[in-house]
């Protein structure tokens, strides 16, 4: 039978390497979606990664309740990465890249060129989605996130992002809300065109 | 709670799967009754369709996932190597760059009592300086943090936790409905909540120190809250709605006691180090 996460939490703290090992395959993928779901990029995702794994062991110790391992490693992965983002935006200059340039075109005139693969080519939803999220309030935009990317459940943003099960329903509500003013409009008329086209 | 915070959570538990029975009954019934409601409900799904669609993020593959132990085991190594660096021998005593030191000290504070008496010469403003500040937030903290002056940092630290709470309970004190209406609030609400994060930023450079470690998750949650006060915007009809949001996320995480709580541990660390300097020199 597979040890326990209490189990291995102890074990650890024991110094046996072997069992934070383990705790490191269950919960790397999780670590790693929670910091990309807040800083948006692969190299800072695996950096944030092993900063949080590196945290984790160092202080195993005083961790209060084993079985919190996870919510307690992914709240570090949160926090540092709240962290990292904040310095990043202030370190980051303003600019539109060429993605960002062709999504601002598509929301001004949907199906400009009458083709509706265009309008709805999925590459582009996934940027317009990126950039309707970086628009977003920080507590919608990374409860949102950690929704989507992360797959967390409400419970594990909650326990993560230290704040109660409400309030996180309220920020993901609200983030769907803005998407929905923002996706919708686009989708109907993409179909619309695609009607006209095929009659 | 308001009857329409109740339903949008129903629908979010339900829109992503995780409502009981119980809660989808309820929904169901509160859908069959509301219109309005049950179209928003069927555009949200819609709307999750597109998102789930849209590849918000790849999976990295197994050659990442296969290196994330032996790279933390390089790291782990190379960071249990820095923390292992032989400690600079000690000082060995001699006179000559302590009596350096005594000359340089003893310039200092005649020149500091020189610099006093010319500005008590100069112009008496000591009536402005104490007037009471408009607001309840005052100037920030522009300068470097210099960790060979712990002392002052915490007098920062301390006066900038205070103008912290002092922003979060106006806020907290606030009607929502009120604060859509009063753009000068607003304004100077965002002011304070941006000066407070540079602050905050310069602060937290200081933190690295094992002792503060107390510290640090709640200038993580003061960034988030104070973040969100900043970026608050007038002008939207329904601006109440993340406004209470925020007061209930400030209310469950019981903020502001926390942060009371802080703002005397900082006054009494530095009241300490007042008491014995010493204990700030690295050992």
């Amino acid at each position: 039978m597979a040890p326990t996460v209490a189990e291995l939490v102890e074990r650890a703290r024991n110094d046996e390497i072997e069992a934070f090992q383990l705790l490191t395959e269950r919960y790397k993928r999780k670590i790693y979606y929670t910091a990309l779901s807040v800083v948006g990029n692969h190299h800072d995702a695996e950096d944030l990664l092993q900063d949080t794994l590196l945290q984790a062991l160092k202080s195993i110790g005083r961790l209060r309740n084993p079985e919190g391992f996870g919510s307690w490693v992914l709240r570090i992965a949160f926090n540092r990465s709240i962290d990292l983002r904040r310095r990043r935006s202030k370190e980051a200059t303003p600019e539109i890249d060429k993605n960002g340039t062709e999504v601002f075109d598509l929301m001004e005139n949907p199906g400009a060129e009458g083709n509706p693969e265009r309008t709805l080519a999925s590459g582009q939803i996934s940027t317009l989605v990126c950039r309707t999220m970086d628009d977003l309030p920080e507590s919608q935009r990374a409860a949102f996130a950690m929704k989507h990317i992360a797959q967390l459940s409400i419970r594990e943003i909650a326990s993560a992002t230290n704040s109660s099960e409400a309030t996180v329903k309220t920020n993901i509500y609200r983030a769907v809300q803005k998407m929905r003013k923002v996706l919708l409009p686009l989708v109907k008329k993409g179909s619309g065109v695609a009607d006209e086209q095929a009659s | 709670m308001s009857k329409h915070h109740k339903q949008h959570e129903l629908i979010v538990s339900a829109l992503y799967g995780e409502a009981d029975e119980d809660a989808l009954r309820e929904l169901e019934r509160v859908l069959a009754d509301d219109e309005d409601l049950a179209r928003e409900y069927r555009e949200l799904q819609e709307t999750l369709g597109v998102v789930t669609e849209a590849k918000l993020a790849e999976d990295p593959g197994h050659g990442f996932w296969r290196s994330i132990w032996p790279e933390f085991q390089r790291r782990e190594r190379a960071e249990a190597a820095g923390r292992s660096k032989p400690v600079k021998a000690p000082v060995v005593w001699n006179w000559r760059p302590a009596l350096q030191i005594m000359i340089v000290a003893a310039m200092l504070v005649i020149g500091i009592f020189i610099g006093r008496i010319i500005s008590e010469q100069g112009t008496d403003d000591s009536a402005e300086r104490y007037e009471a500040a408009e607001t309840p937030v005052t100037l920030p903290y522009q300068r470097e943090i210099d960790e060979s002056k712990r002392d002052y940092f915490f007098e920062v630290a301390g006066s900038s936790l205070e103008r912290s709470s002092n922003l979060i309970n106006n806020f907290m004190e606030l009607e929502p409905q009120e604060w859509n209406a009063n753009s000068e609030l607003i304004s100077r609400s965002r002011q304070a909540g941006s000066d407070i994060l540079s602050e905050i930023s310069l602060l937290r450079e200081s933190f690295n120190d094992p002792r503060f470690i107390e510290i640090e998750p709640i200038f993580n949650e003061l960034e988030l809250f104070v973040g969100e006060i900043a970026g608050i915007e007038g002008g939207e009809d329904d601006i109440w709605f993340e406004i209470e949001a925020l007061q209930r996320g400030i209310q469950d995480r019981r903020l502001i006691d926390r942060l009371n709580q802080l703002r005397l541990r900082v006054v009494s660390l530095r009241d300490a180090k007042r008491d014995n300097p010493m204990m700030w020199i690295e050992r």
